[in-house]
């Protein structure tokens, strides 16, 4: 990637997936995200922890040019997210889709439809090799023909996956991909995230815990309210330093109010 | 058939054979973005359009294509700003409608009132060669327009955000659509009227989702569900001597009724063959 801006430090570095400076979200007038500098660069694997309401989901929403930012900014690949195009770069994995089950859509039409969009308006999809790769790395390819909404919560998460795998990303990003969801589900996940970490993915996950992802994460970024900015720890994921910041560790969790009550049962001993 | 003799008959049949193909392909996106009801105050701005054609004595289609689809951009910006307000903007522009429509045909006398009754509930008799040019030529953009963009409609209605991280442009998709619902609207007014049109739009997609288990299977059965309602809905109404709107839509519904009643003992022996083959799937959103 070309670095046009020569005076941002963060640019200049070539490896930078996401370089995000002084960002700040504000709702309603509250901080939401408040004075981040950040550099993630390629191959990293990026655990963004912090309780609810610490601007996790909100900052990588920001950094994927979801969210405005009321200051600072966000570059990907050294571009400013507002005019990057090179989105088949980048797989977003929402935590479930917004209007899954208006109209029936297949298993395939979802994992399909990544494929859509300004650079590929044309060419058929139907038998795509990328869609049946995909669908086949998270085990639901003899489910493909099935209405998405007649999956279990944990297998669309993984319809969802497959729907980042498809289009042949470098950079992942999971909003909360272990919340909720069965044994099976949540084992393959790992097993899916640990491939795409040897290979070289960059990749960036919102949890409330390490769990399953605990093997592959390079780095840990906890987030929370503070007079410093949002970052209260940034570095190599350890227990003990993960744990000071980590007064809420386990069952006090409270579950989103939207969601149904997630157990809590992610495979940490 | 003997019917095909009347030459305004053909051209209606023609009419109902465009409005069953290309309403319900509209329809099956505003179903799925939840937007069932928008065709419905896109025929109440339409029916402001075609006042004002009898006011000023222009064409009818055109004028009111013009004023459907200011109405839809319009609707479209207020929606983009604020979603409450554009609930109640929706709700003002369609009223607005309605009343200028019936406010504009009685200001312009004459035998306009009891011809702004073939636009509210469509007519047998009145597709002119010229309206059917007209008809013609929308339905061959809405189709291009949907073959180069539908993609992009589907991913925005299956989840903006993902739309957005694919590098689609989510207002200006969304307007679109909008605007094509205006089109359908147009196309739909003669033959179904504009009171019913948007049931055209909707009904064939709401019968053909109980049936189907993908988006394409919807759209396609929805079409096929479209094209028997119009067309033999036109001839009932013939036959009947009704106005084919009511005719139609009621046929739409009954197809609907048919597929739905088809369609509970279909889910229940599905659900036992999924059950049969992969025990594990069932008892694991118990187990999770």
């Amino acid at each position: 990637m070309t670095h046009d801006h020569p005076h941002a430090t963060a640019d200049t570095d070539p490896t930078a997936v996401f370089a995000v400076s002084r960002a700040c979200v504000t709702f309603d007038g509250e901080c939401v995200v408040d004075e981040v500098d950040l550099v993630i660069r390629a191959g990293e694997v990026v655990a963004v922890l912090g309780e609810n309401g610490a601007g996790k989901s909100t900052l990588v929403r920001a950094m994927l040019g979801l969210t405005p930012l009321s200051h600072g900014g966000v570059r990907v690949h050294g571009v400013p997210v507002e005019q990057f195009r090179d989105w088949d770069r980048v797989g977003y994995v929402p935590q479930r889709l917004l209007s899954a089950g208006a109209v029936p859509t297949s298993v395939h039409e979802v994992v399909e439809s990544a494929l859509w969009g300004p650079r590929r308006r044309f060419g058929r999809t139907r038998r795509s090799p990328d869609v049946e790769r995909a669908l086949r790395a998270v085990g639901l390819w003899d489910r493909r023909d099935d209405r998405m909404d007649t999956l279990s919560g944990g297998q669309q998460r993984r319809v969802l996956i497959a729907r980042a795998l498809a289009t042949g990303a470098d950079t992942f990003v999971l909003d909360e991909p272990t919340a909720g969801i069965d044994a099976d589900s949540s084992a393959r996940l790992a097993a899916t995230l640990g491939e795409l970490a040897a290979s070289g993915a960059t990749i960036i996950v919102v949890t409330h815990e390490l769990g399953i992802i605990a093997p592959i994460v390079t780095r840990a970024l906890v987030l929370g309210r503070g007079d410093h900015g949002s970052v209260r720890y940034d570095g190599p994921p350890r227990r003990e330093e993960l744990a000071h910041h980590h007064a809420w560790h386990h069952s006090e969790e409270l579950a989103p109010a939207e969601a149904p009550p997630a157990p809590v049962t992610l495979l940490e001993p | 058939m003997d019917l095909l003799q009347y030459d305004f008959l053909q051209r209606a049949l023609i009419a109902a054979a465009v409005v069953g193909l290309v309403t319900p392909l509209i329809g099956v996106f505003l179903v799925q973005r939840r937007l069932a009801l928008l065709g419905d105050g896109m025929g109440h701005v339409a029916l402001a359009g075609v006042g004002l054609a009898f006011l000023f004595g222009t064409a009818p289609v055109p004028t009111a294509l013009v004023a459907a689809a200011c109405g839809a951009v319009i609707i479209e910006l207020i929606r983009a700003k604020s979603r409450t307000a554009g609930d109640l903007a929706l709700a003002l522009i369609f009223y607005g409608g309605i009343a200028g429509g019936v406010l504009f045909t009685s200001l312009a006398g004459g035998r306009s009132s009891a011809a702004l009754n073939q636009y509210l509930f469509g007519s047998l008799s009145t597709v002119s060669a010229t309206d059917l040019v007209w008809l013609g030529v929308v339905a061959v953009i809405v189709l291009v327009v949907l073959a180069v963009f539908g993609r992009d409609i589907f991913v925005l209605a299956l989840d903006p955000d993902l739309a957005r991280t694919q590098g689609i442009r989510t207002t200006a998709t969304s307007m679109l659509l909008t605007v094509l619902a205006a089109l359908a609207v147009v196309i739909g007014m003669r033959t179904v009227g504009l009171l019913l049109v948007s049931a055209i739009m909707i009904v064939p997609v709401a019968a053909a989702q109980q049936l189907s288990r993908s988006f394409r299977g919807t759209a396609a059965l929805g079409v096929v569900v479209g094209e028997l309602s119009a067309v033999l809905g036109l001839v009932a109404s013939f036959q009947l001597d009704v106005p084919p709107g009511p005719a139609i839509v009621v046929l739409a519904l009954l197809f609907f009724g048919a597929c739905a009643a088809v369609a509970v003992p279909l889910r229940r022996r599905r659900s036992r063959r999924v059950a049969a083959a992969r025990p594990a799937v069932l008892h694991e959103e118990v187990a999770a």
